[in-house]
């Protein structure tokens, strides 16, 4: 995605992008006021083990973050620093220039939205999204028809009006989680902080929600940040997507640049299916078994032995005499439109490759394996 | 920057403000206090005393008490009564449970509150009951009073009383108990060629003991120190039906506080006993009991 | 004439496990001769007054002022019984401090210790020469012998019943609904008292009506501290074995099914409160 010279002088530095040009223009400033949430810092330790190292993170003014990591990586933990629910041991969390490190939950107007839910199982539906208005202190507290008045604009948006009067025990999983969505939304947060929305839900609830949240977002210009450890759902959804691994950020950009350069092999691994192939790096190229492989960008001053990763698309089955690997055919099946194919170099050695032609490879047969892309890191 | 020169990766937040969910300081540590302290006025200072009078008078005094053919008849009448009576509904315990977890049939909970029924009746109602049948102008009285027969006023009657309000005690842990492990392990053990008592015996027996256990504990604690119910069927005939807590309540109302405090220890003991026993159950096997509910 | 398709009716769904009929035939033979038949005497017993018979004997001044006595300050003893267990139960599973699982262990002496041994010990500490009485004797207030000493015996025996009811559920509290109460902008007061407390009243109901219900019932821990006096401090259980050593029959049998009613209305008032909590919350 390239955007207009205009926009990119702007939107600040080209590295992590705009969202997609859906977010309005943001003047580029020292100060980025564009900056909704920055994190600095950020240390935290449970017990003996340190779930959050150092961390630093900016998230942007009306952007949809996805926080993706495997479990363990410190996403959770990062989120409730935000909200307020946990303290780190060091560093700050600051919500537009003010520090909120010492604020307490009540007063950081964060909308939270937990993965069971957490409805109120004693109070109806439209108690449950008005819970946080009717919460305030009486001078900040809307009118009870105004109130009445919001609820229903949310439980028209959330498209459950006319179940205002049921209990949470009367709804499926994903109607209690458009409740959830509302009644954190009913506050008028700052951010919105969603952990692991669609974890508890069915695959297809999971994929009509993930389509509603967009448009939501895409409605109210909420800045949203949310948990997640689906790829697919980070992807789908992201304006930008931020990598974390063992309480590090690995990488921040949007949901092409992860993709496109990963900025490390973990980053890599975690977003798609990747065979490790061993190379030799010399000269800003790379070459397998003494041939050489085109398109590999290779990290000025690498040299030696690396690490080759290669996607299953990055691979070709082509006649022996032109390839830079050899094995044979175990196994081959259609999988959404491409033929899989599962090769095996020797003993123990087996590797993916994705194939558009369709055609169907004997099991046995020895086949020549080209590599056409790849990624190494320094 | 001297400040922040001198802290790694960061600034220290400036306060830790409290935890979203829980009290402050003040008001835990307010609470606990109100809680222990109420404890140990009404449950503890009453334990205490209990051993405090026993021993007022000294060891010797103590001993003394237990010498005495009436005590020793008391105890020999309550050990007696608890070998008929905790067996007994452990037996109708383990049935009553085995057809209740394991099958399904209609009117099942009116079964399981029926079995229930003894424990929300009060223990002089429990012993009257059976006065009315087998007393003197009872519904049976004069046809077991012809065959030489005496119930109320003796053993039989006692151990009937006893029965009565321990009646729910182990079915009511072991329902729940089987309920929740389910059908899938016996029905293992059969397809394996197992008989039903053989599966009973290797498969459901080793699950529910410590469950079991647990229950014959409490059922043997309430038939030992059972009170209101046995004080009405046994006519306080001292050597002959007078278990230990009657025992008790004669001394004490003989004024012969120390000897009621010393017969009393033996049951307080007992209660500490079943107390420790029941809560090293409840840590260690807590998988293993029925949730919830503990009575 | 059935349908050739239509199931046979059969009382027990069908089963591989064997011994349904050994063991509900055992059981609810059981059931019957210890529990279910004598019951029914008492109640032919006193159906044999007729109804208007058993008010006449509840009209008793005695018997009246008896039922007052045990009905009313069970009623209190329960109340606070339920309001101190509350504290204790969530003092225990909220906090920890030294010494909880001793002070949790406690909580169930009254189940173990024998009636007849708390009523003497009780007996002792709060009559005027005693630990606790010596001191409550020096502020004007007497408490064994009064009503006031009956109470204090009931919320002893009553207390296991509140804690035991409300803890297990305070336990499973769902920490993100105080959380997502919190991230709405809601004091510490305010979740508690908006959306902890809530969830917890059927269950503090329950609580209070076994204390209530064990209250009325009980009668080894109260004789020793009540002292007896007709009109002032005599409860209704005593009234039935005074009746029965007085040969009494069909008085004993009255009171007996009076009491025997109040504890079914009880009981049918715990399970309506918990069918009730299980529509609308979808838990007991």
């Amino acid at each position: 995605m390239l955007a207009s010279p205009e926009t990119d002088a702007v939107s600040g530095d080209a590295k992590t992008g705009d969202a997609r040009g859906r977010g309005p223009l943001r003047p580029s400033t020292a100060v980025r006021p564009s900056t909704a949430i920055r994190i600095e810092g950020l240390s935290k330790t449970f017990d003996t083990a340190a779930v959050l190292h150092d961390f630093d993170l900016d998230v942007r003014a009306g952007e949809l973050l996805g926080l993706l990591g495997p479990s363990g990586s410190g996403k959770t933990t990062l989120l409730r620093i935000i909200a307020g629910l946990d303290f780190p041991d060091r560093g700050r969390v600051l919500f537009g220039g003010d520090d909120a490190t010492g604020l307490p939950v009540q007063q950081r107007a964060v909308g939270f939205v937990f993965q069971h839910y957490a409805l109120f199982k004693h109070m109806s539906v439209a108690d449950n999204i008005a819970y946080g208005l009717n919460a305030r202190k009486r001078a900040d507290r809307p009118s009870g028809t105004e109130i009445r008045r919001r609820v229903g604009d949310l439980l028209d948006l959330i498209k459950l009006s006319g179940f205002g009067d049921r209990y949470p025990s009367q709804l499926s999983g994903g109607q209690r989680q458009r409740v959830a969505l509302a009644r954190a939304l009913a506050v008028e947060p700052r951010v919105l902080l969603l952990d692991e929305p669609f974890g508890a839900l069915d695959a297809q609830v999971r994929k009509d929600l993930r389509r509603w949240l967009r448009e939501i977002h895409d409605r109210t210009g909420q800045t949203t940040i949310f948990v997640t450890h689906d790829q697919d759902e980070a992807l789908e959804l992201s304006d930008r997507v931020a990598v974390l691994d063992r309480g590090r950020l690995e990488q921040v950009g949007t949901p092409d640049e992860v993709q496109d350069s990963p900025a490390s092999a973990t980053v890599l691994k975690f977003l798609g299916d990747a065979v490790e192939v061993e190379a030799i790096a010399e000269g800003g190229s790379v070459r397998v078994e003494g041939h050489p492989v085109p398109g590999i960008d290779v990290p000025p001053g690498l040299i030696g032995p690396v690490k080759l990763y290669v996607r299953p698309w990055q691979i070709q089955l082509t006649e022996p005499a032109s390839a830079h690997l050899h094995g044979t055919v175990r196994a081959s099946y259609r999988s959404q439109g491409r033929q899989r194919i599962e090769v095996e170099r020797g003993p123990g050695r087996p590797l993916l490759v994705e194939d558009f032609d369709g055609e169907r490879y004997a099991a046995g047969r020895p086949v020549g394996l080209r590599i056409v892309g790849g990624y190494v890191f320094a | 920057m001297s400040e922040s020169a001198l802290t790694l990766g960061g600034p220290r937040p400036a306060a830790r403000p409290r935890s979203a969910t829980g009290e402050s300081r003040a008001v835990r540590w307010t609470l606990i206090a109100v809680a222990v302290v109420f404890l140990a006025l009404f449950l503890v200072l009453p334990l205490l005393t209990i051993f405090v009078q026993a021993f007022s008078k000294g060891f010797e005094t103590y001993l003394a008490t237990f010498r005495e053919p009436d005590a020793v008849a008391a105890v020999k009448l309550t050990l007696t009564v608890a070998a008929i009576a905790v067996p007994f509904n452990l037996v109708f315990g383990i049935a009553a449970a085995w057809a209740i977890a394991k099958f399904e049939f209609p009117g099942k909970s009116l079964l399981v509150t029926l079995i229930d029924l003894p424990f929300s009746v009060s223990p002089v109602v429990s012993g009257l009951i059976y006065v009315l049948i087998f007393g003197s102008q009872g519904v049976f009285g004069s046809f077991f009073i012809d065959q030489g027969l005496q119930i109320i006023f003796a053993l039989p009657g006692i151990v009937l009383a006893t029965i009565f309000v321990t009646f729910p005690f182990v079915a009511r842990e072991l329902i729940p108990l089987m309920q929740e492990q389910g059908n899938a392990e016996e029905e293992a053990a059969l397809t394996l060629g197992a008989s039903g008592l053989h599966a009973f015996l290797t498969v459901t027996l080793p699950n529910i003991r410590w469950g079991l256990l647990y229950s014959v504990l409490l059922c043997n604690a309430r038939a030992m120190g059972e009170f209101g119910a046995v004080s009405v069927v046994s006519g306080h005939i001292r050597g002959l039906t007078n278990t230990i807590p009657l025992h008790v309540e004669i001394l004490y109302n003989e004024y012969n506080f120390v000897a009621a405090f010393a017969v009393a220890s033996l049951l307080a003991g007992l209660a500490l006993v079943t107390l420790l026993i029941k809560s090293v159950l409840e840590w260690r096997y807590a998988g293993e009991l029925a949730a919830g509910g503990r009575h | 004439m059935t349908e050739p398709n239509r199931p046979r009716w059969r009382f027990r769904q069908p089963s591989v496990i064997p011994g349904f009929g050994l063991t509900f035939g055992y059981a609810l033979t059981c059931l019957c001769l210890i529990v279910l038949l004598p019951l029914a005497a008492l109640v032919w017993r006193a159906s044999g007054l007729g109804l208007s018979g058993i008010v006449d004997v509840a009209r008793d001044p005695r018997v009246a002022s008896a039922l007052r006595l045990s009905f009313g300050v069970s009623l209190a003893a329960a109340l606070t019984a339920s309001v101190f267990g509350f504290l204790v139960a969530w003092v225990l599973t909220r906090y920890r401090f030294p010494g909880r699982r001793i002070v949790d262990a406690a909580v169930d002496l009254p189940f173990a210790l024998p009636t007849a041994v708390a009523g003497i010990a009780l007996a002792s500490l709060y009559a005027p020469t005693g630990l606790v009485g010596a001191q409550l004797a020096r502020v004007g207030i007497q408490a064994a012998y009064t009503p006031l000493g009956i109470f204090i015996a009931m919320v002893f025996i009553g207390l296991p019943f509140a804690v035991r009811t409300v803890q297990p559920l305070i336990a499973e509290i769902d920490k993100e609904v105080e959380e997502a109460s919190a991230t709405l902008g809601a004091s510490r007061r305010a979740t508690l008292v908006k959306v902890v407390l809530p969830p917890l009243i059927p269950a503090v109901l329950t609580g209070f009506a076994l204390a209530f219900a064990r209250g009325v019932g009980e009668y080894g821990s109260i004789i020793f501290i009540a002292g007896n006096l007709p009109y002032v401090s005599e409860i209704a259980p005593l009234l039935i074995v005074i009746k029965l050593s007085e040969y009494d029959y069909a008085g004993a049998a009255a009171i007996a099914t009076i009491m025997l009613g109040i504890s079914f209305l009880t009981l049918l008032a715990i399970n309506l409160i918990q069918a009730w909590s299980r529509r609308r919350f979808g838990y007991v």
